[in-house]
């Protein structure tokens, strides 16, 4: 991968969320995202969404135990091809709004996790492509 | 820096020639005229202030086939103060009062046309890399050149969170810059210290190797441009009226930094 020239971090963090629908909110679930940038994040699920749905989620950075709490619009998404039973959906997500608060967690901790990502060596960086090893407490 | 980025964008330096200042000055126009911040009236195509005639003021830039692209500026306090005394002085002099060598970092920019529109500088890393490796030489020259303990600014709030990224802290809430067009303005300082350094050791092992990583090498502050006589009539009377309008006390402090008579003489040639 070209990592010093994408804007998108490979990094897998931890994101809890839930969809919002019109008949109320789904259970919230677990995945590891795929990639994340300052407008979005890409993940991949077992289970299809549609487009224009909303999801709540908790994004866990891996410098800090306290996740950031972003809505997210459903932009797109493609059943993978895949040698896999189960099917596999690729799906890109983008952030809808943030309160002020959640903002600045949300830009300080992207900005070093890109940072990191793009800096540092793979041997000083942690297990999940984020930080260094040192600075998870997660 | 990563991935020799000062190689890949261009070369980092200290101003060293008048051409060097003329294109970091005319920079700083056009992007601060593009942005709205430079005031009704103000006559000149170079966005440049009193405080860059003092011979202790450094203007650092970037420069890509001999075109400056981006530049910042250091002002060490002196008797004439810093820019930002004029609306944050009583939260400067807290740190003056500790004994604390302060200096100002003002006049950055960056020509637009580098990275593309629509990008937020904290979400595109060749943008802020670009900016650390600006800064970097900035932060060297003031720990090891100047020797100073505290790097303050005044910045626009949608601009605030690359200096929280930098261990900035706050020094001043809002207010509005009359000097930017009365821009709204947050005041932050860095202490530079010890502490910094095992904070950032500790906790930002990226940003320990970008600003700790490698010191500059120290041949490239002895380049620094020296402004003659010649230099400051050029800037500050045939550029710009800033000499026109200075303060008895600018001109005191301005005087003293060129030969006796000087400033009176080219004053003169200039009513």
């Amino acid at each position: 991968m070209e990592r010093r020239k994408a804007q998108r971090v490979g990094a897998s963090l931890r994101m809890r969320y839930r969809v919002k629908g019109e008949s109320g909110e789904s259970a919230w679930k677990e995945t590891l995202l795929n990639d994340i940038s300052g407008g979005g994040m890409g993940l991949h699920l077992k289970h299809s969404l549609k487009k224009g749905q909303s999801i709540e989620a908790f994004i866990y950075f891996s410098q800090t135990p306290e996740p950031v709490r972003v809505n997210a619009k459903v932009m797109w998404c493609k059943k993978m091809d895949s040698a896999e039973k189960e099917e596999t959906y690729a799906i890109g997500l983008q952030y809808e709004d943030f309160n002020r608060e959640e903002k600045e967690k949300f830009i300080l901790l992207f900005c070093e996790t890109m940072v990191n990502y793009f800096t540092l060596s793979d041997s000083e960086m942690g297990p999940d492509g984020t930080g260094p090893e040192e600075n998870q407490d997660a | 820096m990563p991935e020799n980025v000062a190689e890949k964008n261009g070369i980092y330096f200290i101003a060293r020639e008048r051409n060097d200042l003329e294109q970091a000055f005319s920079l700083v126009y056009r992007e601060y005229a593009s942005r709205g911040y430079v005031p009704k009236g103000y006559k000149s195509s170079m966005r440049l202030s009193l405080y860059n005639a003092l011979p202790s003021t450094t203007t650092f830039i970037n420069k890509q086939k001999e075109e400056v692209v981006a530049t910042v500026t250091l002002i060490p306090d002196s008797e004439m103060g810093i820019p930002m005394d004029k609306i944050y002085k009583d939260e400067v002099d807290t740190l003056r009062k500790k004994g604390r060598r302060v200096a100002e970092v003002s006049q950055l920019s960056i020509d637009n046309k580098l990275f593309p529109k629509g990008w937020y500088s904290m979400f595109n890393f060749m943008k802020l890399i670009f900016i650390f490796a600006l800064f970097k030489l900035v932060f060297d020259y003031a720990r090891n050149v100047e020797k100073l303990d505290e790097l303050c600014i005044a910045v626009n709030p949608k601009h605030q969170y690359l200096y929280k990224f930098l261990f900035f802290e706050e020094l001043g809430s809002l207010k509005h810059y009359g000097s930017v067009n009365k821009a709204p303005a947050l005041a932050f300082h860095l202490t530079i210290n010890n502490a910094l350094e095992e904070r950032i050791s500790a906790k930002r092992k990226a940003v320990y190797k970008i600003f700790y990583g490698k010191d500059t090498d120290p041949r490239i502050f002895k380049e620094k441009f020296k402004m003659e006589p010649g230099d400051l009539e050029y800037f500050f009377l045939q550029k710009s009226d800033l000499l026109k309008k200075a303060n008895e006390r600018e001109l005191e402090c301005i005087k003293k930094c060129y030969p006796p008579g000087f400033v009176e003489e080219i004053l003169g040639r200039y009513e």
